[in-house]
């Protein structure tokens, strides 16, 4: 099993490329609620809202976590919560397709983060630090597991040429070599970039052959050939990376009732999109890669989708419609497969939202909330139907089991067979790993 | 560049002091501080110098007894071989094709991007940047210039003394492709052409040097030569222009192209 990072040069101080201990889970597909979807309209189930709408929340809920001050007012959830399935998780009506498959997932709702900033969270979650100026988790796991199939990525991003906040840097490469970064996948045109040859196939191979020769002589004569024998090792990849893409992305040749599961073929265009990528993630992994991130698709001009500082409900309910059914279809059509007990997925923003508002209009919206927050995990060996950590009776903070993005990301490479305090990388004088000097696993999440 | 191969001196420059390696020549570590404090703290000065110098001047060929004896190069007895680094091989393939332009200064200039987003100021410029070096590229920290990131432009919010060198397969397609490739491909063989040239071996001659700064060998005249012959028999290039495109498309994704030595 040949990992794409070919023969990675300089200083590649650190172990890589197997898991410490037999692992539970081989892989990871992350759906990244971009923007932070509300956790009292999703998964926190708090009726105190109600009851108190349009209460000043006064001085003891305010919190630097949370864009909030004293006269801010209690606003409640616009969706019903029922208890759902045997497992009684309390879901939101907002969440239909993923309240019915409620059984699966393991709800975290003590979710607390550090500053509630897009662009700090998002590179937070995705690298471990406010600040970034580091590996991104699919970037560590890359380096940590490596690929399974030499002719695809270990880290793949369902995207379509959007720059989140926080920049491309939350799915980079940082100090890891540059192979551990993530590779953008589209969902029309070119899959990936370059990937289609400028030149009939007849003419690419006639050049590559020459190449080749050409290249072999080079290396013979360099003092140092490694890493040119690696470049030549890598048009060969290359060439076959030019139909092995297409053809993961294709997604035409499914049957028709995984179309309809995902809905590939809803009315809104953004929801298509979005089921296609979702799609394409469970052939991905299927074909061999680690890691793969889906980012929701940006609309009137919003590139944060789940940013509903105002018309929470239009807004929110757009964003459910675009994601929620393709989400809950790729747990289902994983576990059809027998395939859910190794893939972690992973549903999560990087932010929640205030339970609170400034004034209870009919556009009302949410702020930028972390304090305390949920997300949820479905297979991967994480406990299914259970509910971690609560929130108090507004939803303002984390009050029991509280968490944080580094215990999250420390409980999952534990899944992925990875010690989180042995994957490091030496830079800069010392050795660095996904969670700083933070994390502990949580078993609590595991079954 | 310059500071690359003097760099050798201390092959830890991340962790110059304590936590990183002893130098390999500490006097000449020394003298070049002290030096360098005395003409006045001047970096122009102590490049020009660095660059001028005997050591930095010596060819890539590696004497075989020199080699035995420091087969890892840790007292410079020869010029390493070493790849050029993104900057270098985006402003290599502006040279080769003869739009470069020299002018220092001025604006910075967009790199390509798919995508606009006039909220983080991403805009998108021109494939061959109308000449410009890539320094004046627009570095924006959101999403940098991909052609450069794919050869290792490292993270520009990490301070970097020595950048990776990695080699991973989209670094070949980058070069195989299209646009990066042939917008250099294309002026070159027109630059070709129009030279005077008139025959296949003073062409290559031509491109060899432009390409590689030396003339090939007779081996590989022979083989590109043929190669030549064989992209004009071929139905894939029916002009003369288009076969020496290709030909400079493949010399520009040979190793040597992006390789010092």
């Amino acid at each position: 099993m040949l990992a794409l990072s070919g023969l990675a040069a300089s200083h590649a101080q650190g172990n890589a490329a197997q898991p410490h201990f037999p692992p539970r889970a081989k892989r990871v597909i992350f759906c990244f609620m971009d923007g932070g979807p509300s956790h009292v309209d999703t998964f926190d189930f708090k009726p105190m809202l109600r009851k108190h709408q349009g209460v000043p929340i006064g001085p003891r809920f305010v919190t630097k976590r949370s864009q909030s001050d004293a006269g801010r007012v209690w606003f409640g959830s616009p969706w019903n919560f029922a208890r759902r399935g045997d497992s009684g998780l309390w879901v939101s009506d907002l969440l239909p397709s993923i309240a019915k498959i409620a059984d699966q997932l393991c709800v975290v709702r003590s979710m607390v983060g550090e500053l509630p900033l897009h662009g700090q969270s998002n590179l937070l979650l995705h690298t471990g630090r406010i600040l970034g100026q580091a590996p991104s988790l699919g970037a560590w796991i890359s380096y940590g597991l490596g690929s399974e199939n030499e002719n695809l990525p270990a880290y793949v991003l369902l995207n379509n040429d959007w720059v989140p906040n926080g920049g491309l840097e939350n799915f980079g490469s940082s100090f890891l070599p540059a192979s551990h970064q993530a590779t953008i996948m589209r969902a029309k045109g070119n899959p990936v970039d370059n990937i289609q040859p400028g030149e009939s196939r007849q003419s690419q191979q006639r050049k590559l052959q020459f190449l080749n020769r050409v290249d072999q002589q080079f290396a013979a004569e360099a003092s140092s050939s490694a890493a040119i024998e690696a470049a030549i090792t890598n048009y060969e990849t290359a060439f076959r990376m030019q139909s092995t893409v297409p053809e993961v992305a294709d997604i035409s040749r499914e049957p028709d009732y995984i179309h309809r599961l995902y809905g590939t073929d809803a009315a809104d265009e953004h929801q298509r999109y979005y089921a296609s990528q979702a799609l394409r993630a469970r052939r991905l992994i299927e074909a061999g890669v680690r890691f793969v991130e889906i980012t929701c698709p940006s609309f009137d001009g919003n590139n944060s989708p789940w940013d509903q500082h105002g018309l929470l409900k239009q807004n929110h309910e757009k964003n459910a419609r675009v994601t929620e059914q393709a989400v809950a279809a790729l747990i289902v059509d994983l576990a059809q497969r027998g395939l859910l007990d190794e893939t972690i997925v992973l549903w999560a923003g990087e932010m929640g939202r205030t339970p609170h508002t400034p004034a209870i209009t009919e556009t009302a919206g949410r702020d930028h909330h972390v304090s305390g927050f949920s997300l949820f995990l479905a297979g991967g060996g994480f406990k299914p139907g259970i509910a971690y950590g609560e929130t108090d009776e507004f939803g303002n903070s984390a009050i029991v089991d509280p968490l944080t993005v580094h215990d999250l990301h420390a409980t999952m490479l534990h899944q992925l067979g990875l010690d989180h305090t042995r994957l490091t990388f030496r830079y800069g004088g010392r050795d660095h790993r996904l969670t700083d000097v933070h994390g502990n696993v949580l078993n609590e999440l595991l079954s | 560049m310059a500071m690359d191969f003097w760099r050798r001196l201390v092959r830890t420059p991340d962790d110059f002091g304590r936590l990183g390696e002893r130098p390999s020549h500490p006097e000449l570590l020394d003298w070049l501080a002290v030096n360098f404090i005395r003409q006045g703290w001047s970096t122009k000065q102590l490049v020009k110098m660095l660059v001028l110098s005997q050591t930095f001047r010596q060819s890539g060929q590696a004497d075989v007894a020199a080699l035995q004896v420091d087969p890892a190069n840790r007292l410079l007895h020869h010029f390493a071989t070493r790849r050029m680094q993104a900057e270098e091989i985006r402003d290599a393939l502006l040279t080769v094709s003869g739009k470069l332009d020299r002018r220092l200064y001025g604006r910075p200039i967009n790199p390509p991007r798919a995508v606009e987003d006039d909220t983080k100021r991403l805009f998108s410029g021109p494939v061959d940047g109308h000449g410009r070096r890539s320094i004046y590229l627009t570095m924006s920290i959101m999403a940098p210039p991909k052609f450069l990131t794919t050869f290792d432009l490292p993270d520009l919010k990490l301070p970097s003394g020595k950048r990776n060198v990695t080699s991973v397969p989209s670094q070949a397609l980058q070069m195989l492709k299209r646009s990066a490739g042939h917008t250099a491909s294309g002026p070159m063989a027109e630059a070709l052409l129009a030279s005077g040239y008139t025959n296949a071996a003073e062409r290559l001659g031509a491109m060899f040097i432009a390409a590689y700064a030396r003339m090939p060998q007779e081996q590989e005249r022979a083989q590109w030569l043929a190669y030549v012959d064989e992209l004009s028999g071929s139905g894939d290039a029916t002009s003369e222009r288009l076969v020496w495109s290709q030909v400079a498309h493949t010399m520009f994704n040979t190793q040597e192209f992006i390789y010092y030595r």
